[in-house]
């Protein structure tokens, strides 16, 4: 390996992105040994500075001059995978395939796109070649669990997420794996969302996660104390009894359900306090706080899913826009 | 004691899922039984119990094996109820269509994937 291929080695190593570019676009242009080198360590510094776009006419400038490559048709199939161009990237993988079967990282990203397209038996199938090639890789291992969880086997797949975490208790993918389908308290879920972040402080998905919690903790106690004290005044016949109580509690519930510590006991009190409920129909009472909490938590996720895909069609408007 | 969580509720979901095919046909078998003389309250219980955990075991064990497709699951409840029109006419045939229904909880189709399990 020459001088400048063990620089660009270091630079990539230690993310230093820009000054790397600069050594190696110049390198691009020349027809010297370090050519390829040049265009591999330009992809990969591209590809995690997210500029998908430039990335791809590095690409294509690469198969132009190697074509009989194969890695670089794997860095365009990985770019059209970041830029949600499932289908481009989905034939792409399998043409790579083609040419070369048995590398576990193609068979990887493969499963990784037909993961994302929701063809989670496919994607099983191919998870399983790329563990028969490496057993041990624990992103692979990431992914098995992730398509596990898809095809509705939870409890297999936060097995496989803790042995993730028993090998590496760092591990990105994994912890936000757990995080998400492993832990069901909300508390628990921000310590996981701290930890990542103290590894990896642009972590943006993290940073919004454990923002939306602390949210959650400041506004949900705020708003139920609000609906607390009117329900009291309910209670002591302080002012009329309202038509639209039941209806502003169920509002309410779409979003405090979250800790089902607070909701809860907040859920009981209310009927306590508005319900006039008799001492022998105290069943009455843990019902109902039942049913408005199952309420809020499926009116909840609803709503929150429905905000995700808003949120997905305006990156894509975005994406279609910028192309 | 540590209760894992997504164990009880793969449970629960088993229950519901399959729990109502194990007691219709813990009634069926004890309506059999009834039929050719044994007609104890605690045989029926008995008989209704062990059909309905033997159900929910093979249930349990083919979901933790290999992945449910609803095309599969639609084609377990047609037989159920296959097994229960035909016991109108032909009691005797309710323990083999039992059978058949437990196998076809256990049988890999083509796209029943296997789970992968890692050994620490």
């Amino acid at each position: 390996m020459s001088d400048t291929a063990k620089r660009l080695e270091v630079l990539y190593d230690l993310q230093r992105y820009e000054e790397l570019l600069h050594v190696s676009i110049p390198l691009c242009a020349s027809n010297t040994e370090d050519q390829g080198m040049a265009y591999h360590y330009t992809i990969l510094a591209l590809i995690n500075l997210e500029r998908l776009d430039e990335a791809l006419e590095v690409i294509k400038k690469a198969l132009a001059q190697f074509p009989s490559e194969v890695h670089f048709l794997y860095f365009q199939t990985f770019v059209f995978f970041k830029q949600d161009r499932l289908r481009e990237a989905d034939s792409l993988a399998q043409s790579l395939l083609a040419k070369e079967p048995n590398y576990a990282l193609y068979h990887h990203v493969y499963a990784k796109i037909l993961l994302e397209q929701e063809r989670y038996v496919e994607a099983k199938r191919a998870i399983d070649k790329t563990l028969v090639l490496d057993p041990h890789d624990t992103d692979f291992l990431a992914t098995l669990a992730h398509i596990t969880y898809s095809l509705g086997n939870t409890p297999i797949a936060c097995d496989i997420i803790s042995t993730i975490l028993a090998k590496e208790p760092h591990h990105a993918e994994a912890l936000r794996l757990q995080s998400h389908i492993c832990t069901s308290l909300l508390m628990q879920k921000a310590n996981i969302f701290q930890g990542m972040l103290l590894r990896n402080p642009f972590d943006k998905e993290g940073a919004k996660q454990l923002e939306s919690i602390k949210r959650y903790y400041q506004i949900a106690p705020a708003l139920m104390l609000t609906f607390l004290l009117y329900a009291l005044g309910e209670y002591l016949e302080m002012w009329e009894k309202s038509s639209h109580t039941s209806g502003v509690l169920f509002l309410l519930s779409l979003y405090v359900w979250r800790d089902w510590r607070l909701s809860l006991p907040f859920f009981a009190v209310s009927f306590i306090l508005l319900g006039s409920v008799e001492w022998h129909e105290w069943y009455v009472i843990p019902l109902v706080t039942g049913m408005y909490y199952m309420m809020g938590r499926v009116g909840g996720e609803l709503l929150r899913q429905l905000f995700a895909k808003i949120e997905e069609m305006f990156h894509k408007g975005k994406r279609w826009m910028n192309r | 004691m540590k209760i894992d969580c997504h164990r009880v509720q793969k449970l629960f979901s088993i229950v519901l899922y399959y729990g109502w095919m194990g007691l219709m046909y813990g009634f069926l078998i004890s309506f059999l039984l009834q039929e050719y003389g044994f007609d104890a309250l605690w045989l029926k219980a008995v008989m209704v119990s062990c059909v309905t955990i033997s159900t929910l075991w093979v249930a349990y064990f083919s979901e933790m094996q290999q992945h449910m497709p609803t095309k599969k699951y639609i084609i377990v409840v047609i037989i159920a109820f296959s097994g229960v029109i035909a016991s109108a006419k032909f009691p005797l045939l309710i323990p083999l269509f039992f059978i058949l229904f437990l196998v076809s909880m256990l049988y890999r189709c083509a796209d029943c994937v296997a789970f992968t399990r890692i050994k620490p």
